[in-house]
């Protein structure tokens, strides 16, 4: 019994090592060439080629969009096979890429991977990304601005083209037309505002993201801007007296928060569902379009509007990237090249497809295709494309995040 | 007598509603509503956005129950295989370290699976079995295997060795002692261990992502982002789905044991 | 001749419990059983009768000493190919197959036709007084009739040696009876060699050709019923067949002394001297007719009626002498002119006296 157990998976490593033997004499021709060789022969090596694509995989316009928009058009077009693979949490796909360098696994099956921030940082600093490839796509050249900041770093990390713009998100408040007609317009407005309402407002307990969001914001508002933190947190020496005032505020506002502040909701997707009940009349959105595709799905009331505040919302890019040991690197390049396509881009901000922001340059396309761009309907939901575009602030680097996230638990849950 | 003994139906079959049924009914209302908001008990409109997306389309659902079917069924016969043996010797014989294997074996219940996954992965790395059916099926042994012996080794107390001896003084080599007598008895056993070997490996998210490597994709990997990801009316049709494989698949196990058991019967009857 | 013969058999078990530290031993024992005999292990709980029966099966494997039937050494050879059969003490009748089924299932492990084995299944239980039960389940019969179906399945396929571990002590002793009635009927009838396990003295005396009795892992004595009651070796086995009236004693120069003199008695030259038992069989007790004066050739005992008890259509009395509790047997005849507080004068013929050592 036990010596047989162990042949079954002993003859299929042996099946295994002559399947990757096979395919990595197939390509590692090509992977060298790959940063360098002309884009036509990367075009070329790419035909045939399957490219899994990890993504999270929870909401089904974004699903659908790859799935049968940009799927077929690859395909028909360059013979790439793509294959979405629906993930929970992007930091599983870093912990997976870890224990496959640790192994020194060659013939990994992560073509593309969706990241930025905090996990683009920890696959930098791990070396879990394959090269500096964005130079190399014919659409990154020509549509990127490659100088902007937010292209040039992701969450103050410099990319050094180890990942590709694939879109933006900024940050926006959600609320119901009918029941708040004239939404704040700053933090003190909102603070206000809440007074005025109390027990309709709240955000969603940190770690999470947006609520991690919403906290930077406030710190913006009170702090006196931006500017200061675009250093590393460590040489800021009164860094707490310098948060204070953000404690301040947030403590001065939980009397009036949902449930008195007693508790917050554990995730955006509870807060969401909050106010899709109507149990509570503002919600928030790392994603300026979301609430317009809620509407769509009928989560959200017709008379849903999103805001943003006039000192400007956070706003960060969303990256592709390739692991280190992608097997099929031409296929994930041609992918990429595609997916930063004006036509592609365009398709990914309608909201009936996605609604996600683009994250080319506006000035570098043609008036056709700034055309066909400006006629994608938003929906009455999203703001539109220019009032986005100029209340746009840069995202704090990680550092910072943790600190943030770690003083709230002590200044504002606790108490 | 009647009286009360209707009585009692009545108050369980209205228990069973509330417990089971209306949270049953609360996914189908959530998996087809359309605008649901506060005060109201039922929503708005209806819409069938969401099983759209999940029955048709690119989501490849059906691939995925394949496959969560065909490793949930996989796991469960090698559980058999293992856990039948493994109960017998810690019944039968007189292990000096009994609770040292007994540890061993029941360690997955009580260890988070996150933690044994970890080094799963590594140790399956190297030996080439991620991102393979068989890298799964075998990752997902841990969690299920201890179920499955504790339910053997349950039925195989109360099998007396007498049985055995009985039959071995009849005659009865080491399989037909084991074909006609020990399984015969073990069989409930390995019904309810099977089940639940079954619905835990149905139910596993984190081991299949990992040890699959998002290359074997399971009923959960398709649910598990909607549910995070707060989209209730996906979530709500897939979970239903989910709930609906789980429980045909209970069904056939039952209907199986049944044949299995009529075929003894009628074997006898026929005579 | 297909006799069974058990040579030097041993068996030791370590105790593994540590408190328990009364590691048992079966002390090598030997014994041929003829063919067709009935043979019965007699012993008290504990003796070692049922671990010498499973070693006979081959169900527990022997520390030394052969098995042999006829001339073949069957110690090797796994139980179920010995061609044995056992009954245990539960009928343990498989739940799942019919009463047919289970007959049938020795000759169905030796590759019978089906027809075949359940004729011969069907004809077994006719001899069992089972006619027409053979396609009930188990659970529908009586206790007593669960174990004629164990009887009948453990015969089916003629077995060359039939083990019984106390097959009927569970079951109710009018019950008892009669399966003892309906065995011993079809040992004669199917001649099988039989080797039977109780502690029940009467079932084993009325069923047996030849009885062993066991104590402590030890074969003490094997006899005919008769030859045992009437000539114990030992204390030990007078004690176990339940004989009455042992007086302590010695016996120097061709007389037996009880320890405080009380009796005194000539003995046969052949019997050793030292410390020995005498034994009074009660029923050998006779009451001494007025006027009468024992002879040479009988023991007079005097003592007074202390109880008078019925049983069974006579009476035991309890009788105590100078220094001595005695039981004897009086008829109802005899009972009728006694109380208790009587004295009365009571002879045992010395033929009838037996001295064990001690």
């Amino acid at each position: 019994m036990k010596k047989y157990s162990l042949i079954a998976p002993g003859m299929l490593v042996l099946a295994m090592a002559a399947c990757s033997g096979e395919t990595e004499s197939g390509s590692s021709v090509a992977a060298g060439n790959l940063l360098t060789g002309d884009w036509d022969e990367i075009s070329e090596a790419a035909t045939g080629q399957e490219v899994n694509m990890y993504m999270w995989g929870g909401n089904d316009n974004i699903n659908r969009y790859l799935d049968e928009w940009v799927a077929p058009r690859l395909k028909e077009q360059h013979g790439v096979d793509l294959n979405r693979v629906p993930v929970n949490d992007s930091q599983d796909i870093i912990n997976q890429l870890v224990d496959e360098k640790s192994v020194g696994k060659e013939d990994g099956s992560m073509d593309i991977i969706w990241i930025n921030g905090e996990n683009f940082k920890a696959a930098k600093d791990n070396e879990l990304l394959w090269g500096d490839f964005s130079g190399q796509l014919p659409n990154f050249n020509d549509y990127i601005d490659q100088e902007a900041p937010d292209i040039a770093a992701d969450f103050g990390e410099p990319v050094n083209g180890l990942e590709a713009p694939w879109g933006k998100a900024q940050f926006v408040f959600v609320h119901d037309e009918n029941r708040s007609e004239n939404p704040p317009k700053s933090m003190e407005e909102l603070a206000q505002w809440v007074e005025e309402n109390p027990g309709q407002f709240t955000y969603p307990a940190l770690p999470d993201f947006t609520g991690s969001a919403f906290i930077r914001q406030v710190l913006y508002e009170t702090t006196g801007g931006y500017e200061q933190y675009q250093q590393p947190a460590a040489e800021i020496e009164d860094l707490e007296e310098r948060f204070e005032p953000m404690w301040q505020y947030l403590n001065s506002i939980e009397p009036f928060l949902w449930r008195e502040g007693e508790t917050y909701p554990e995730s955006l997707a509870k807060q969401d569902q909050l106010f899709a009940s109507g149990e509570i009349g503002m919600t928030m959105s790392y994603d300026p379009a979301l609430a317009a595709s809620e509407v769509l799905k009928g989560r959200f009331p017709d008379s849903t509007r999103t805001f943003v505040l006039d000192g400007g919302t956070l706003a960060n890019t969303h990256f592709l990237s390739i692991p280190f040991n992608s097997v099929d690197k031409a296929g994930a390049m041609v992918t990429i090249n595609e997916l930063m396509s004006p036509e592609a881009q365009t398709a990914k901000l309608s909201p009936e497809n996605w609604g996600d922001l683009t994250a080319l340059d506006f000035e570098k396309l043609s008036s056709e295709q700034q055309q066909a761009m400006n006629d994608v309907d938003l929906g009455e939901a999203t703001l539109p494309f220019e009032e986005l575009e100029n209340h746009q602030l840069p995202e704090l680097s990680a550092d910072y995040i943790e600190i943030i996230e770690k003083g709230w638990m002590e200044n504002v849950a606790k108490e | 007598m009647n009286k009360t003994s209707w009585l009692t139906k009545i108050i369980l079959v209205v228990v069973l509603m509330l417990f089971i049924g209306l949270p049953f009914l609360l996914l189908v209302l959530s998996s087809i509503s359309f605008g649901w908001q506060w005060p109201n008990i039922l929503p708005e409109s209806f819409s069938f956005r969401s099983w759209e997306y999940v029955l048709t389309g690119s989501s490849d659902t059906w691939r995925a129950v394949g496959f969560s079917l065909l490793i949930a069924v996989t796991v469960t016969a090698v559980n058999i295989l293992l856990a039948v043996p493994a109960a017998k010797s810690l019944v039968r014989n007189q292990l000096r370290a009994k609770w040292l294997f007994e540890a061993i074996i029941f360690a997955p219940i009580v260890i988070p699976p996150f933690v044994a996954v970890m080094g799963i992965h590594l140790t399956f790395l190297r030996l080439g079995l991620t991102e393979t059916v068989l890298g799964v099926v075998l990752a997902h042994l841990s969690p299920t295997l201890p179920y499955m012996v504790r339910a053997v080794v349950i039925s195989y107390n109360t099998l007396s060795v007498d049985w055995e001896d009985q039959a071995r003084m009849l005659g009865a080599g080491t399989i037909s002692r084991f074909y006609h007598v020990v399984l015969p008895h073990i069989m409930p056993g390995i019904a309810a261990g099977a089940s639940l070997s079954i619905l835990i490996s149905l139910s596993q998210y984190l081991i299949t992502f990992i040890i699959g490597s998002g290359q074997v994709v399971t009923l959960p990997i398709l649910l598990f982002p909607f549910i995070s990801g707060g989209d209730p009316a996906i979530a709500s049709a897939y979970s239903l789905l989910f709930a609906g494989i789980a429980i045909l698949t209970l069904l056939g196990m039952d209907a199986a044991l049944k044949k299995y058991y009529q075929k003894k019967k009628t074997a006898t009857g026929k005579a | 001749m297909n006799d069974l013969r058990i040579i030097n058999i041993e068996k030791k078990y370590n105790s593994r419990l540590p408190k328990n530290d009364s590691a048992f031993t079966l002390q090598p024992i030997g014994l041929t059983i003829k063919e067709g005999e009935f043979f019965s292990l007699l012993g008290p709980s504990g003796c070692g009768k049922t671990t010498l029966l499973k070693l006979v099966a081959g169900l527990i494997r022997a520390d030394g000493g052969e098995i042999r039937m006829d001339d073949f050494d069957l110690t090797a050879v796994p139980p179920e190919d010995r061609r044995f059969a056992m009954v245990f003490q539960k009928s343990l009748l498989f739940p799942h197959m019919t009463v047919e089924e289970n007959v049938a299932f020795g000759l169905k492990m030796q590759k019978v036709s089906k027809k075949m084995r359940l004729d011969q299944a069907r004809n077994m239980l006719e001899h069992v007084g089972l006619q027409g039960f053979g396609f009930r389940h188990p659970d529908e019969l009586s206790g007593g009739q669960q174990q004629r179906v164990a009887l009948a399945r453990a015969l089916v396929a003629h077995p060359r040696l039939l083990l019984m571990d106390e097959p009927f002590s569970a079951l109710d002793p009018s019950l008892r009876e009669d399966m003892r009635e309906l065995l011993r009927q079809i040992q004669k009838e199917f001649r099988v060699t039989v080797l039977f396990v109780t502690h029940d003295r009467e079932e084993a005396f009325y069923l047996s050709d030849r009885i062993g009795v066991m104590s402590e892992g030890e074969l003490l004595q094997v006899g005919t019923a008769q030859n045992l009651r009437d000539h114990p070796d030992t204390t030990k086995v007078a004690a176990f067949l339940g004989l009455k009236n042992l007086i302590e004693g010695t016996v120097t120069n061709g007389y037996f002394s009880s320890k405080l003199e009380e009796f005194e008695i000539p003995v046969p030259h052949l019997i050793e001297e030292g410390s020995c038992f005498l034994i009074l069989r009660p029923e050998a007790i006779q009451l001494m007719p007025e006027g009468v004066i024992p002879g040479a050739d009988a023991m007079h005992i005097r003592g007074e009626i202390q109880q008078l008890i019925f049983n069974h259509g006579f009476y035991i009395g309890k009788l105590k002498t100078a220094n001595h509790q005695l039981e004897c047997s009086f008829s109802s005849q005899q009972a009728k002119n006694m109380a208790a507080g009587q004295m009365v004068d009571l002879m045992i013929s010395l033929n009838d006296i037996h001295i064990v050592k001690k």
